[in-house]
């Protein structure tokens, strides 16, 4: 109990609870638009947003969300480029972003790499105040944003094409759907660290699409799972001193284990009973 | 009154010719087919008129007036194929999607939408698979949600692409009856097709397509050996109908497009 009286681990679960409610929605939409991976292109051009920051002496929030948003509008150009092949635009990306970030850090002295190195795997110690109002305010603009755009979304990405001669504006709605993406990612990445904060976007949706078939169930479901993974894994993490974002992953994972699992094993009942009510039927 | 009117429409992808000024005039209250090989563009044709790919030069009307000032007068259904049947959602929202104009983008579809979208299901024979996700749908039910949607979304002009490939024969005739339906109403449907032994059947008008315009008109008139060798390159053989098929004797018996 002793650790939630520490500032800082109040601050990590309020964090997390806020992380936990935005996660599954952006989660969802990026993998039913086949853009999965996008999350973890973000968080590489992330990296060189942070790097720029140190460099210039800004708070590598800021300059983070900037270089994000710009990379996502060039994400969702790229994407409609490369139409058949719209992974390239990923791999270009992913690889400019840690070019960039790692020759910024080059330019910089010494003493950038630790705050770096928290960038990159994430700390529940130096969560600050201003990062989780941040978050508060970007969960209430994702929330509002999600209520106001569900629908043509939802349209949007079953079926683009009929979406786009129904007279739905998708490319701004693309192109802010990418945006947001890209600030959630710079706001999430010092708290879980750039290298897994894509796993923590998008594998409680990945799970709960395999535990509901419903637009909404999918997200409900994933906000309960993205909660437990995070909270255990934040007192994993505290207890055990591990990285959080490594710990959050690694629970996510074996909730993901176990679901397969379980419905495996619930398949495999019904099949029985299934059976045995039809040997029933014939004797 | 002239439902479609396309003037020069050429479209390329990375500089090669895809379509090359293609012309035609749909008149309104039809059914008219897009006929061609296999690579004609067919597909690209709807899709470049849709703006759903760029096209180099030419010029698309509805009605008489340019295609922008007339978007909500057109339906599109696509090929099953460009859709994640996997997506978490069942038969009646998809068909819902068909109202988002009639609702608008913000507002929840009420009471009377749903029972209008239920109603399109029904219409289509799949009323008792409205709460069903997709991906547990057959093909053909698919197809017949897409169908619904279409109904859905009451516009003059429907453009569908390939709505008969892989169906059963129960949802061949419910596209086909529905066909009928919009053409009493007066709506124009152009469909991309590639059976040439049912397109005498299914259209009253053909279009007949090898990246240019080989010929367009009344269906008896557009659908002969010539042109269709034309546009065929001569990999045209002749069949005979079998009795179960035939309906009534043609001119040319029946005949069938054997790729390479």
């Amino acid at each position: 109990m002793e650790m939630f009286f520490h500032g800082f681990m109040q601050r990590a679960f309020q964090a997390s609870f806020l992380i936990s409610l935005i996660a599954p929605i952006l989660g969802l939409f990026l993998i039913l638009r086949r853009q999965s991976l996008m999350a973890d292109t973000l968080s590489h051009v992330s990296l060189a947003g942070v790097a720029l920051g140190l460099l210039i002496g800004v708070n590598p929030t800021f300059t983070n969300i900037l270089v994000v948003s710009v990379i996502a509008i060039v994400l969702e150009y790229l994407r409609v480029v490369y139409r058949t092949y719209s992974e390239i635009s990923i791999a270009i990306l992913m690889s400019a972003g840690m070019a960039l970030a790692l020759v910024l850090m080059g330019l910089n002295d010494g003493g950038a790499t630790l705050s770096m190195n928290q960038f990159l795997f994430g700390s529940i110690v130096t969560i600050s105040e201003q990062q989780v109002w941040m978050l508060l305010i970007l969960t209430i603009i994702i929330g509002l944003l999600y209520l106001i755009f569900r629908k043509p979304l939802y349209i949007l990405t079953f079926d683009e094409e009929t979406a786009f001669t129904a007279g739905l504006p998708i490319k701004t709605m693309s192109v802010l759907f990418n945006i947001l993406t890209g600030i959630t990612i710079a706001v999430t990445m010092p708290i879980v660290g750039a290298l897994l904060v894509s796993a923590i976007i998008v594998l409680p949706a990945a799970i709960s699409m395999r535990l509901s078939n419903r637009f909404n169930g999918v997200i409900l479901i994933g906000i309960v799972l993205a909660l437990i993974g995070m909270f255990s894994g934040l007192v994993v993490s505290y207890k055990i001193g591990t990285p959080p974002g490594a710990s959050i992953t690694l629970i996510l994972l074996i909730v993901f284990v176990i679901t397969i699992f379980m419905k495996k094993i619930l398949h495999y009942i019904k099949r029985e009973k299934l059976f045995k009510s039809t040997d029933m039927s014939v004797d | 009154m002239q439902a479609i009117n396309v003037t020069n429409l050429t479209v390329s992808y990375d500089r090669n010719p895809v379509l090359e000024n293609v012309s035609f005039t749909i008149p309104n209250g039809s059914i008219t087919g897009i006929i061609g090989p296999n690579g004609a563009g067919k597909s690209t044709l709807i899709k470049s008129i849709l703006r759903l790919i760029p096209s180099n030069s030419g010029e698309v009307e509805v009605y008489g007036k340019p295609y922008g000032q007339q978007k909500q007068l057109i339906g599109y259904v696509p090929q099953r194929s460009e859709v994640d049947w996997d997506f978490p959602t069942n038969a009646l929202d998809v068909v819902l999607m068909g109202r988002y104009r009639h609702i608008g983008m913000f507002k929840r579809a009420g009471k009377a939408e749903v029972a209008w979208a239920k109603e399109c299901l029904k219409k289509v024979g799949m009323q008792d698979y409205a709460q069903r996700q997709i991906s547990q749908l057959s093909g053909g039910q698919q197809q017949r949600v897409f169908l619904a949607r279409a109904l859905a979304q009451d516009a003059m002009v429907y453009f569908m692409d390939e709505p008969f490939s892989g169906v059963d024969a129960a949802t061949e005739r419910a596209i086909i009856e529905l066909m009928k339906k919009w053409k009493q109403e007066g709506k124009t449907v152009i469909v991309v097709h590639h059976d040439l032994q049912t397109a005498e059947d299914y259209f009253d008008h053909i279009l007949l397509l090898n990246k240019q315009t080989i010929d367009f008109g009344e269906t008896k008139k557009v659908f002969t050996l010539e042109n269709l060798e034309k546009a065929y390159g001569g990999k045209i053989a002749f069949l005979q109908r079998t009795p179960s098929t035939a309906k009534e004797p043609t001119a040319h018996g029946s005949l069938s497009y054997q790729p390479e």
